[in-house]
């Protein structure tokens, strides 16, 4: 095969290149932009309706084989590779896509090879080819993120899924953005073949030798059946019904995306896929143009951003291979695990063997008994000299953390970098430990390490940029975005999370109901409840958090006395299974919470909208003093690392963009209105109030 | 079979230093280390010998191994699953051997071959052995017979064999070995002989310090640690490992050096039980020109305890030796408490792969420092043939 590559010849349009073996077979390959995605739109597939063309009158080609070799492809995120990014917001342009796609299926037969994450755009070009071969790498899946970011599928992807799994698993799939990996694309009669990397290329090249099939795919005979059962008055009423329910059921921001993928597919079911592609074009294009949707899209450009940032601060540094984590941990676990499932060499520290015991079993059952990777453990400070990086993941007490450092620091070579994952802790206050403090720096995970797609870096005053650039790269090489934020106590993250917890502490104590704080919130578009958070966060991780921005932040900061009475009753949150719910047996609220705040039950009941308010303008104004002080230096930091590691709504944004999306001026007006009624910590941010003024835009 | 010379390797070009080695407790199969295969187990001992000894992995150019009971062409995905386990690019020198007990002896050779010879700055010696992985298990005997008919070449070639086996099965039957070479041995003798062994293993001050302590899925409830019962029978799961360098390298790096490898001898099976291991005892010691009271330690692994007790004996008397041995005669005396020092396979637990690289350990520290600046490592392997290295006493 290799040698027949050799003679092919080779010819490119934008984004799209492609070459013919001897054997007749051409690999189109779609190209990565700068970020490594592989883009399909409208310019794409443009490109790739010429390339067809041309390879359907070259009587030498008997098919085509269609792969993405952008570097994100394997192993990349699900919305990092092939999401769909239409340029214009005009229903017009939905159609051509959808034409456009439908080219793909005509011709010579076509086979999509798919190594990588298929999601969205992507996955409907998938479906759109004759066949499909599925790597059995973890990274290689399909699916539709589409509703989760306020849109629908484009290009009649929905109809084509519809047609292969029948209406309601389709319609399941798209709703709770489902997606399939080798085993189950294949279970499903997805894909034609699932076969292992190496091998999955050549198992596409014989597929493409073969005949397209006649017609469209034949569907699996369950989904036949089910096509039958729901055109019928009957099951087509059952099926409407269920459907709608499902969508009454999504979260508000996707609530009209959810109506919009329902009525796509029930104009499939009833009225055939020429009809429905006229509906999904329709609705695609009012659905591009809502707020929601365009926030969302900022957000994912903005993370886009800060990656490329930080890719450049990288850029002349090799990835670590070596790291230690010292502490065996929440996060250290976490950590540790994300690195050996990185390729990383990991050694791990505790004094206590159980924790390690726990690190290993841990290790076990994230590989399913596989193999470990190279983790080595160790009670001692043996065999640290060799780590490129060290993580120091001890609890949050500074002399203990100050004790290690200073520790590690004599064990390790002289140019290893040393961070901190201290969450509040200034690190101008840890390295005065060291002996060298320009190489120490801190690295704020958040747990659970495996599911936050985000590490704050904190960069403290006279770090040696070698050594910033090393805790960059090992932050990518971990799969995360990093964002760099300059030292301060509480960072970014903790500081603008601490005053919204607290506010919800308060509240509590003013007799509101756990569940109504919660879920006024989770309303207002957070993944999780402030409580709930909290619980996650530990309770006394905020009160040392809250008691050190008090002393180092000014008087705005005070700790509430209502979490000095849950830690008298020994409520530190999940950690120790007690806080504001349940965690060992049941689940719901803990409402021995009110008696431990000496309140015999829920008795107050503020509006949801004066819920949301106290707790998020907190959040806010802290954001808008971060970006002033200059803790953060862009504000798409600030909104990015409120979007990826504190749940900050991301149809909204981030809390910088809120500002402008509510307006500076009714922002003041209601920070005003708080501080009135309910105290000085409701200040409005010095920044805020010179936006008000001079109606000055964050973002251009 | 790897193409390895057979005989005396003493003239090597450098000094090599044996830096240290860690080993897994060796234990009972399907017992505590059961769900870890041979590579899991090899890959952890490696890697935590390579961080002990703050050894950058690139540095590490050749890595010799055994897998067993997987064969010498054991698939490369599993000697690459060991190096990644362990930490060490993927671009070192990886390759698995298979000898039996005299594996991980062979292994050490060949890594000290590589230092010596300058090629790389560091090299890896070691050997797993995942009994339970050995879902069928032949006698030793067994096993040597019918590979020996199976190399006759025709029916009636391995009939004779097989007849011949037979025949001196039943002469072994009348006498026994120790009967005939004038070594009386007792039930007893061989029963206080064990005992003792594991009274020094429980006396041993270095007990657990180059034993690492195992986390074994799935209870992972507490690591596996020297205090685990060893399995002396050929039936357990172990690894063991060492890290060679050249001296003149491993002192200008300021590092400890726990022994150099002076030379090694291998002799084929001989038909007198004992006298295989004795002979190359004897070769290896008159390679450095030294004699039995030279020597601090002598690590012995046999198959039997009997095995061991007459090796000892065969070396010290000079009537047996000149008998057995011909013209090699033993060179000195041996008291008792400079052979197996830290207890030996009946204490320790016997993992065949893994066992060499073991006995190897112990040996170099069991060098005291003292007047006698040598210890001998020596193992017997079930078919016969037998394996020792001389380790001096670094300067």
């Amino acid at each position: 095969m290799t040698a027949a590559r050799e003679a092919t010849e080779a010819r490119a349009h934008a984004h799209v290149a492609y070459t013919i073996s001897r054997d007749g077979v051409a690999c189109v390959t779609l190209e990565g932009d700068d970020d490594g995605v592989a883009i399909v739109d409208l310019t794409t597939l443009r490109a790739l309706a010429r390339t067809l063309d041309a390879l359907d009158a070259d009587t030498a080609v008997r098919g085509v084989v269609l792969r993405a070799t952008a570097p994100r492809g394997v192993g990349a995120a699900p919305d990092a590779c092939m999401h769909t990014r239409i340029a214009g917001h005009a229903a017009g342009e939905a159609a051509e896509l959808a034409r456009l796609m439908a080219r793909v299926g005509r011709g010579k037969p076509v086979v999509a090879c798919i190594e990588g994450p298929w999601v969205s755009a992507g996955f409907s070009l998938a479906l759109a080819c004759h066949r499909r071969v599925h790597s059995t790498h973890a990274g290689a899946l399909m699916g539709f993120a589409d509703v989760a970011r306020a849109l629908i599928p484009a290009g009649g992807g929905l109809g084509r899924l519809v047609d292969a799994l029948g209406p309601r698993v389709a319609l399941h799939a798209t709703l709770e953005g489902k997606s399939f990996d080798a085993a189950a694309a294949l279970a499903t009669g997805l894909i034609d073949r699932a076969s292992p990397p190496p091998l999955v290329f050549d198992a596409a090249t014989e597929l493409a030798r073969r005949p397209a099939p006649p017609g469209t795919r034949r569907p699996r005979p369950a989904a036949r059946a089910a096509r039958f059962v729901f055109r019928g008055l009957v099951g087509g009423a059952l099926l409407e019904r269920e459907a709608r329910g499902h969508a009454a059921r999504a979260r508000p921001h996707i609530a009209r995306a959810a109506q919009a993928a329902v009525h796509v597919v029930l104009t499939h079911v009833r009225r055939g896929a020429e009809a429905a592609i006229v509906e999904e074009s329709r609705l695609l294009g009012e659905l591009m143009v809502s707020e929601a949707a365009q926030h969302i899209e900022r957000a994912a450009h903005a993370t886009a951003g800060v990656e490329t940032h930080a890719r450049r601060l990288s850029a002349d540094v090799a990835s670590p291979a070596r790291l230690v984590v010292v502490g065996a941990g929440t996060i250290g676990t976490g950590v540790t695990l994300a690195a050996l499932r990185a390729g990383l060499a990991v050694r791990a520290r505790d004094v206590d063997e159980r924790s390690l015991a726990r690190l290993h079993r841990a290790a076990w059952s994230s590989t399913r008994g596989g193999s470990l990777g190279a983790l080595s453990t160790t009670l001692d400070a043996t065999g640290l000299r060799t780590a490129e990086i060290l993580i120091e993941a001890a609890p949050e007490v500074v002399e203990t953390k100050r004790a290690i450092l200073a520790e590690v620091e004599a064990a390790a070579s002289p140019t290893c970098v040393i961070a901190s994952s201290t969450a509040a802790i200034p690190i101008r206050d840890l390295a005065s430990a060291c002996t060298d403090p320009s190489r120490v720096l801190g690295m704020h995970f958040f747990a659970p390490v495996a599911e936050h797609p985000l590490v704050e870096i904190v960069r403290p005053a006279g770090l040696a940029p070698s050594a910033l650039g090393r805790a960059v790269a090992l932050g990518r090489s971990l799969g995360k975005t990093v964002v760099v934020v300059n030292d301060s106590p509480g960072f970014f993250a903790m500081r603008v999370l601490a005053p919204m917890l607290a506010e919800a502490v308060r509240l509590v104590g003013e007799g509101v109901a756990i569940d109504a704080v919660d879920g006024a919130l989770e309303t207002w578009g957070f993944s999780h409840g402030p409580l709930r958070v909290l619980d996650e966060v530990g309770i006394d991780v905020l009160e040392g958090a809250l008691g050190l921005f008090s002393r180092q932040l000014g008087d705005r900061w005070s700790v509430p006395d209502e979490l000095d009475a849950l830690l008298a009753d020994h409520r530190l949150g999940r950690r120790n299974g007690r806080g504001f719910y349940l965690h060992a047996t049941r689940t719901g609220v803990d409402d021995t919470v009110y008696a431990a705040l000496r309140r015999a039950e829920p008795n107050a009941a503020p509006t949801r909208e004066e819920i949301q308010m106290r707790c998020v303008l907190p959040m806010v104004q802290e954001a808008l003093r971060c970006l002033e002080e200059g803790v953060v230096s862009r504000a798409e930091d600030a909104d990015v690392c409120a979007v990826l590691a504190l749940g900050f709504p991301n149809f909204r944004g981030g809390p910088l963009t809120y500002v402008h999306s509510l307006g500076a001026t009714e922002l003041l007006r209601r920070c005003r209105w708080l501080e009135q009624t309910r105290g000085h910590r409701f200040a409005p941010a010095p920044l805020l109030v010179e936006l008000e003024r001079s109606a000055r835009r964050l973002y251009d | 079979m790897s193409p390895v010379p057979r005989q005396n390797v003493v003239d090597l070009p450098a000094r090599v230093a044996l830096l240290g080695g860690l080993r897994t407790p060796f234990v009972q199969r399907s017992g505590a280390l059961r769900a870890m295969g041979p590579a899991e187990l090899l890959g952890q001992v490696l890697g935590e010998l390579v961080a002990r000894h703050e050894i950058a992995p690139e540095d590490v150019g050749v890595c010799a191994l055994t897998l067993a009971p997987l064969l010498s062409d054991a698939s490369d995905e599993e000697v690459a699953a060991v190096v990644a386990r362990a930490g060490l690019p993927r671009e070192v020198n990886a390759y698995a051997v298979a000898r039996g007990s005299l594996s991980s002896l062979e292994t050490t050779t060949l890594a000290a071959t590589a230092v010596a010879h300058r090629d790389v700055r560091a090299a890896l010696a070691g050997a797993a052995e995942s009994g339970s992985q050995r879902h069928i298990s032949v006698p030793a005997r067994l096993s040597g017979l019918l590979r020996e008919a199976a190399r006759a070449g025709s029916m009636w070639g391995a009939a004779r064999v097989l007849m011949r086996a037979q025949r001196a099965d039943v002469r072994t039957r009348r006498a026994a070995p120790g009967a005939r070479r004038g070594v009386d041995l007792t039930r007893a003798e061989l029963d206080a002989f064990v005992e003792d062994a594991r009274r020094r293993a429980r006396e041993d001050a270095h007990e657990g310090h180059d034993v690492l302590r195992v986390f074994a899925p799935p209870s992972f409830v507490r690591p596996v640690a020297a205090d685990d019962v060893p399995c002396p029978t050929a039936e357990a799961d172990g690894a063991c490992g060492l890290l060679l360098t050249l001296e003149d390298r491993a002192r200008a790096e300021g590092r400890d050096v726990e022994a150099i490898v002076r030379g090694w001898s291998w002799t084929p099976p001989e038909p007198e039980g004992g006298a295989s291991i004795a002979r190359a005892a004897t070769r290896a010691l008159a390679g450095a020109g030294a004699g039995l009271d030279d020597v601090a330690a002598v690590e012995v692994h046999a198959t039997t305890a009997e095995e061991i007790v007459l090796t000892t004996r065969v070396l010290e008397s000079r009537t047996i030796a000149r008998r057995v041995l011909g013209s090699e005669a033993p060179l000195g005396a041996l008291s008792p408490h400079r052979v197996n020092v830290r207890g030996g396979s009946a204490a320790l637990g016997h993992a065949p792969a893994a066992t060499g690289a073991r006995v190897i350990l112990d040996a170099a520290r069991a060098l005291d420092g003292g007047s006698r600046p040598f210890a001998l490592a020596l193992v017997s392997g079930a078919d016969g043939a037998a394996g020792a290295m001389l380790l001096e006493a670094p300067r």
